[in-house]
């Protein structure tokens, strides 16, 4: 399972970036 | 179990005679008075007839199924759980049938979008909440707001044959003729909506949308507000007299001459 | 989460703390399931009683209870808190109760997180229902918040934009959980294509949420700075425009609604195959058309705004779009008769709410059809009609799920069998109801009542009035649904392990009730 202990850290991270991404995206597209 | 098919049963009589037996209800789209309404009309029917086949087809095997493979009829379960070909089919068949009704349901659209080549254009205007008319060709402005007295909304006196639908100042269109409509909004999205005759426009502040209707007959069409515009968005109904074209004339005279006369601007709300 | 060998010789050296700091301070799966299990149970009722309130004023024409502010207030809380804090939450429950179980995972992948994401919600709903007690009384702009109509509201419409930008995180952090718990934790063996069908609904949704609830918090972000900090993104005057916000929003919205149904799906694919004893017909096709689903969902957005004068292409465009996403939701009604098909079937109360689901969920989707073609929705944007349609997707599609799912594994999450009889009639009172308030709106809406008024025109009221004896007798039924699952957490009949004849899956190899800690050795899946 440690194995799977840092990959869950990176999925998560990526998922989070995506997350907070779209929402200044959708941001600075309002802006445009 | 069979008890309870049989109770459901009775509930599902019971249920569509006493709604047969009460007053006249309305099943379908109001009559249409424009070629637009009427296209709409038929295309609906279309719809609805596709629906109601797949729907028999598909419900029908799963109520016989429901019946004949039943634990308790004995019937033994069969292992099958995929087969490729058998999915390839109920993807392609829906698939076709929807081209189908693109087709008509596309050349709708495009009929409904072309506002070139009006007879007349008026200004339609949506407030919170009213609507204001503005007869761009002959010059005629006003404002039309809901005529139901308070008294009949609250339930103290009787509640007339139009009631919420019935206005101070109907907007008056000859019969026949291409009206184009440029609709805007003074504050908030209202959307103009006549169902007879197959037009709804939303109303957008600070932009103008266009559209267009042909009245087919003479009489008196209503619509109301269609987008939530407020406390009173259902109290800002629609009313279009559509008359012979010297009856139009006439009128369009009377409110010009009423305007001359008026001291201040048009009516106020 | 810890290794496997740690948690054995750890488990019974700490103290599990108990009462109320248990439930506030819990990392366990099961226990926060239930947590947002009880939480939209509690939901249910509070805006099932706005929507009893909107039915009796709408018994007849005319005002009678309310003013038109109010009528408009409880219209748009009910739709947020029904989707925001009822059937969103209870399908994170279901997650949470199911996702490790089916996984043969010990828990998510982040409890900690997990834990945070349910207790938030209760916060975004208190500042929900306080807004009717502030001055101007709640948020009655619709549950679309359209502007600007939204920025003329009072200090609720901002203590609302903060509840959704909650609720959203919650969302959010709950999808990174489940997605981060579903690709890296399965039990070694079980590949994604032998997962349970219910695990994919949720992946696909959990990706779904995490691409659409930051776009929803960019939407309301803008409503906030346009009502308090001067910008103008929906004001013409300033350059902006009202319509953007209706594209930004239904962006969200539309996948949204597949959030709501996906997991439905889900569930409903389980209980068939166990109650007709027969495998669910079709798994891999079933995989591909959730994920088409999911995929064009992103694309068919402006089908809600028709009537905003779109030019031709674009009409035309979404029209098309959505006419297509039936296909995929044809063939998962197929298979799931396909199902049934020549199986050995047995009608207990949940597949009673799942035979009712595919049937009455398929009407629903069939006056979705009817909405897609552009010209007839033209006549039918912003009527009953409209309300009718997603009420039954809604109602006999994604809340008869939950209930079918409640009754399939309230079993093994308690230990106990819930009273069939009773459960039965739940059913019965439920379905019949449901169509009782539901189908006339649909005939409402093609004689010309608009949507989200308190009043009407004379030739409405026999459809009303039928709908609002129909809303009273699916309200008060949900009391008995509430007797059930309050009886069934106390006591009854002794549940076995595999507690249905033909249910398969690795949450029917623990015990029931499913012991705290499960799977803390992963099982091997051949």
């Amino acid at each position: 399972m440690a194995g799977n202990r840092n990959s869950k850290y990176r999925t998560a991270a990526i998922l989070a970036v995506i997350a907070l991404g779209l929402f200044l995206y959708t941001l600075y597209a309002g802006l445009k | 179990m069979k008890s309870m098919w049989q109770r459901a049963g009775m509930a599902g009589v019971a249920l569509t005679t006493s709604q047969m037996a009460l007053a006249e209800y309305a099943y379908n789209l109001q009559t249409p008075a424009s070629k637009v309404a009427q296209d709409v009309f038929q295309l609906h029917n279309l719809i609805m007839m596709v629906c109601l086949g797949i729907f028999v087809v598909v419900f029908g095997a799963m109520f016989y199924s429901l019946y004949a493979h039943r634990k308790s009829k004995g019937h033994k379960a069969a292992h099958f759980h995929e087969n490729t070909m058998v999915e390839v089919v109920w993807t392609v068949i829906p698939f076709v049938i929807l081209m189908g009704m693109a087709y008509p349901a596309a050349k709708v659209v495009i009929d409904m979008k072309d506002t070139t080549n009006p007879d007349m254009t008026v200004k339609i205007t949506g407030y919170q909440w009213k609507w204001g008319y503005d007869y761009l060709n002959d010059g005629v402005s006003f404002y039309s707001n809901l005529s139901t007295p308070q008294e009949q909304i609250v339930g103290t006196a009787a509640k007339d044959e139009h009631y919420l639908l019935e206005v101070d100042e109907p907007m008056v269109v000859p019969v026949g003729k291409r009206v184009r409509l440029l609709i805007t909004a003074n504050d908030v999205i209202h959307s103009w909506w006549v169902p007879a005759f197959g037009v709804k426009q939303d109303a957008i502040p600070g932009f103008i949308r266009d559209s267009w209707f042909k009245a087919d007959k003479v009489g008196t069409y209503r619509g109301q507000c269609a987008e939530l515009c407020g406390k009173e968005h259902g109290f800002m109904p629609i009313v279009v007299k559509v008359v012979s074209e010297e009856d139009y004339k006439a009128w369009v005279a009377k409110k010009k001459d009423a305007a001359q006369t008026a001291v201040a601007a048009p009516a106020a709300q | 989460m810890s290794d496997a060998a740690h948690a054995h010789d750890d488990h019974g050296h700490h103290a599990h703390p108990t009462g109320i700091m248990r439930w506030l301070s819990t990392t366990n799966h099961k226990d926060i399931g239930t947590l947002y299990l009880f939480f939209a149970l509690i939901m249910l009722f509070v805006a099932g009683t706005m929507a009893l309130l909107i039915r009796a004023e709408l018994f007849q024409p005319g005002l009678q209870l309310m003013h038109p502010d109010f009528f408009n207030q409880l219209t748009t809380m009910h739709g947020l808190i029904m989707i925001f804090g009822v059937i969103m939450p209870a399908f994170s429950g279901f997650a949470n109760w199911q996702v490790p179980l089916m996984l043969g995972a010990p828990d998510m992948a982040f409890p900690r997180m997990n834990n945070w994401a349910f207790w938030v919600l209760p916060v975004a709903a208190f500042f929900l229902m306080a807004s009717f007690w502030l001055p101007g009384g709640a948020v009655a702009g619709g549950w679309t918040m359209y502007p600007p109509l939204f920025i003329q509201g009072g200090i609720s419409y901002d203590l609302t934009i903060l509840a959704v930008h909650i609720m959203g995180l919650s969302s959010i952090m709950g999808s990174i959980n489940i997605v981060t718990t579903i690709l890296n934790m399965r039990a070694p063996g079980l590949t994604l294509m032998k997962m349970p069908l219910f695990c994919w609904t949720w992946l696909i949704t959990a990706y779904l949420l995490i691409a659409t609830m930051p776009v929803l918090a960019g939407a309301v972000t803008m409503l906030l700075t346009d009502r308090n900090f001067g910008t103008h993104f929906f004001n013409a005057a300033g350059g902006g425009d009202p319509v953007m916000f209706q594209h930004i929003f239904w962006f969200f919205a539309h996948p949204e609604v597949y959030i709501l149904i996906l997991p439905a799906f889900g569930i409903v694919s389980q209980v068939i195959p166990t109650f007709a004893r027969k495998p669910l017909f079709g798994y891999a096709s079933m995989v591909y058309a959730t994920a088409s689903i999911a995929i064009l969902s992103f694309v068919v957005w402006a089908h809600h705004m028709f009537t905003t004068g779109m030019p031709v292409a674009g009409q035309l465009f979404f029209m098309f779009s959505t006419m297509l996403i039936a296909v995929p939701t044809g063939v998962k009604v197929f298979n799931w008769v396909a199902t049934m098909w020549k199986g050995s079937m047995t009608f207990e109360t949940p597949m009673l709410f799942a035979i009712a689901f595919v049937c009455l969920f398929t009407i629903g989707g069939f006056s979705g059809l009817v909405l897609a073609i552009a010209p007839v929705d033209i006549q039918l944007q912003d009527t009953y009609y409209v309300v009718a349609h997603f009420h039954y997707v809604l109602v006999s599609g994604a809340l008869f799920s939950i209930f079918a799912g409640i009754y399939y594994w309230l079993p093994k999450w308690t230990g106990h069998m819930y009273n069939e009889t009773l459960g039965k009639w739940h059913f019965w009172l439920s379905a019949i109801g449901m169509n009782i308030v539901f189908f006339p709106m649909h005939f409402l809406g093609l004689a010309g009542m608009p949507r989200r008024i308190p009043d009407y025109a004379l030739q409405f009221t026999e459809f009303n009035q039928i709908a609002t004896v129909g809303a009273f007798i699916f309200g008060f039924s949900q009391l008995i649904f509430l007797v059930i699952v309050l009886k069934t957490i106390k006591g009854g009949a002794k549940a076995p392990a595999r507690v249905w004849e033909g249910a398969e899956g690795l949450e029917w190899t623990v015990p029931s009730p499913a012991p705290y800690h499960t799977f803390e050795i992963a099982p091997v899946v051949k």
